[in-house]
């Protein structure tokens, strides 16, 4: 399953919602794999570092991906998230 | 066997195997032979990794609040990442130990973020290299951010920041040996306290050296022997036996007062940072203490000393000197000396910014605290407040102001306030060039002549490639201790000398004969600069010091003291420091 999200936070992708998506990711879907992808760039969504190194800006649009498990639930909580955060 | 040139930079023999510190940020490069017990190894670091993190980041929380202690939960995230684990079992999988395959997964996120990173935010890079760090100096072995030698040992390490050799036993030290530093680095003036031998400017050796390999270190010469055969091991023996005998020598000076030839007086007093230091300076003879360094109180801790525990330190050194001067100098962070608990905004320039009494200034509070256990301390003994970076005369006079209020405060609850100097420390130019103002204010002058030097010459001492501007026989320089000391006679202000020149005989005669009437060094070198001196005439030392305002280069200087005083050259050359 995917959801596309835009990025709405004028300063771009930052650590603290970047490691909240990732905690959330990791400990409340276990077994979902979940994926982000931007442009080229395919990387996984509970790893911060790769979060980082995605470089999303303002405007950037995502796509996030999530398979297996709880994987309607995983994406409807973390595409809200997403925008939530981005628009905070 | 190899044989290496450093600067020897503490004199002495030493012969025991090497211990490597900290050398964390290198890329190890090393294959197992056991590729089953690495990811054992790695997980329990991981575990001891992560409950320093927990621990750090709950520790933090308290004393500087969640915002500060958030750094940890980055640094949990980043040590808890599977793309991270990942590239360490690639690694893994081609035959690479656990270090070399931690240290290479880290470095190639740590090249990929520093591609992207931004101005002004904090750089996860270093995070990075920071869990880096923690996480190998727990597969060595060690607590915390670096292993601990457990035998006698030769520390070997990059450089050693204060707070490192704060954690370490000392008592198993022999030497030291550091690849970037300068006579004045902390590691150097650490070995001269203890009278260990140390060397620096050792890159190469430190390419070499792994921990366990023996190393014959001489600190006069500078020569480092790694795995030294029999003859050399015999040769060094017999030296270090040689030099004890020296050393037992010189020590009767220990028990006499400082008398110049003609029987002029001066003070031979010592530079201290811990309590731990004070024994030395009662064994050496010293005269005083003539620079505390207060710093060391309040690193390596989770928050600022408080008012009582400083108390209690500066009652301490006051009442073990039993009465003869000893100055106390205030808080001097900044610059090379960082605080955990008081992050400071990066500086483009430490050395030039808000260090030292311009810190205070920003940190009443901090300052305050410090005062008042000052004043405090001040009947058990004859203090002498000294105020580090002044350029201004209206700096000191708001120094003044602090003390003042502070005082008036103690009196109306009844505590004691004895009388004390305040003085200032003089390592500006600018403050050496208006010495006679600053007299008006300061109760004394103390020669801050490591930074003066630096100043003096725009040459950052912490910069190895620029050693050779550190002159502390430069005429400009002396020209500047020559104002200061007629600046300060203006006022009948008497004239110290704190920085490391003081231990060096040429530089103590032309000291002598500028008219300082204070050298304060570190004690082990206070008994063989005092036998030094007691050959030493004032009025040819005075005519010396004349004759070398008049000079052009540090050489021409030297030149003129060895020629105008053999007396300097004799068993103990070399051995003042």
């Amino acid at each position: 399953m995917t959801r596309t999200v835009t990025v709405l936070n004028p300063t771009g992708f930052h650590a603290r919602p970047a490691r909240s998506f990732v905690d959330i990711a990791t400990e409340t879907y276990p077994d979902t794999k979940v994926t982000l992808t931007k442009g080229p760039k395919v990387i996984n969504g509970k790893s911060v570092l790769m979060m980082l190194t995605l470089g999303a800006k303002c405007g950037d649009s995502i796509l996030i991906e999530a398979v297996g498990g709880a994987e309607a639930q995983a994406l409807a909580q973390l595409g809200d998230l997403f925008e939530t955060i981005f628009k905070e | 066997m190899s044989v290496f040139h450093a600067l020897g930079v503490s004199p002495g023999f030493a012969l025991a195997p090497a211990f490597v510190l900290g050398r964390l940020d290198a890329d190890p490069a090393q294959r197992t032979a056991d590729p089953a017990s690495q990811r054992p190894r790695l997980e329990a670091a991981l575990e001891k990794t992560r409950r320093d993190l927990v621990s750090l980041r709950e520790k933090t929380a308290l004393t500087l609040g969640t915002t500060q202690a958030e750094i940890f939960d980055a640094h949990l995230s980043i040590v808890s990442d599977p793309e991270l684990w990942s590239l360490v079992e690639d690694h893994g999988l081609e035959g690479w130990d656990a270090e070399t395959a931690f240290y290479r997964a880290c470095q190639t996120f740590i090249e990929l973020l520093s591609g992207l990173e931004e101005e002004g935010q904090r750089s996860r890079a270093d995070d990075l290299r920071d869990v880096r760090r923690r996480l190998l100096g727990h597969l060595r072995g060690g607590e915390g951010t670096n292993g601990h030698p457990l035998e006698p040992c030769i520390l070997v390490a990059d450089d050693l920041t204060p707070s490192e050799t704060i954690g370490l036993d000392l008592g198993l030290v022999r030497g030291f040996v550091t690849a970037a530093g300068s006579r004045t680095s902390h590691a150097s003036i650490l070995a001269r306290s203890l009278g260990l031998p140390s060397a620096t400017g050792a890159a190469e050796l430190l390419t070499e050296v792994r921990t366990g390999q023996l190393l014959a270190l001489d600190g006069q010469t500078g020569v480092v022997i790694v795995d030294p055969d029999a003859d050399q091991k015999r040769t060094f023996q017999e030296a270090q036996t040689a030099d004890q005998a020296l050393r037992a020598r010189r020590q009767k000076y220990a028990k006499l007062p400082t008398r110049t030839k003609d029987g002029g007086a001066l003070d031979l007093a010592a530079n201290i940072g811990r309590l731990e230091d004070l024994a030395s300076v009662l064994e050496n003879g010293a005269e005083g203490v003539g620079l505390f360094r207060t710093e060391f109180l309040f690193l390596d801790r989770d928050r600022a000393p408080t008012e009582d525990e400083q108390l209690a330190v500066y009652r301490h050194v006051l009442e073990t000197m039993e009465g003869k001067p000893v100055v106390i100098r205030t808080l001097d962070i900044g610059g090379d000396k960082v605080l955990p608990y008081l992050p400071l905004p990066q500086e483009m320039n430490p050395f030039l910014g808000v260090r030292a009494v311009r810190l205070c200034f920003e940190k009443p509070e901090l300052f305050r605290t410090q005062i008042r256990a000052l004043l405090r301390a001040s009947p058990s003994g004859d203090l002498r407040v000294m105020v580090p970076m002044v350029a201004l005369v209206e700096e000191v006079r708001a120094v003044r102001k602090l003390f003042d209020e502070e005082t008036s405060a103690l009196k109306k609850q009844g505590i004691a306030v004895a009388r004390f100097q305040l003085g200032i420390m003089v390592e500006i130019p600018a403050a050496a060039l208006n010495a006679p103002a600053l007299a008006e204010e300061a109760d004394f002058f103390s020669l801050g002549t490591n930074d003066l030097i630096q100043y003096t010459m725009a040459a950052d001492r912490m910069n190895d490639r620029l050693t050779h501007l550190y002159q502390p026989l430069h005429p400009s320089l002396l020209r500047l201790i020559d104002l200061t000391v007629k600046g300060a006679r203006t006022r009948k202000r008497w004239v110290g000398v704190c920085g490391e020149m003081a231990s060096e005989p040429e530089a103590a005669l032309l000291l002598l004969g500028l008219g300082v009437e204070e050298l304060s060094l570190t004690a082990s070198g206070i008994p063989g600069l005092r036998f030094l001196l007691s050959r030493v005439d004032r009025k040819r030392a005075a005519e010396t010091a004349n004759l070398a305002l008049s000079l052009g280069t540090s050489a021409q200087v030297l030149a003129l003291v060895k020629k105008r005083h053999p007396e300097l050259e004799d068993e103990f050359q070399g051995e003042a420091s």
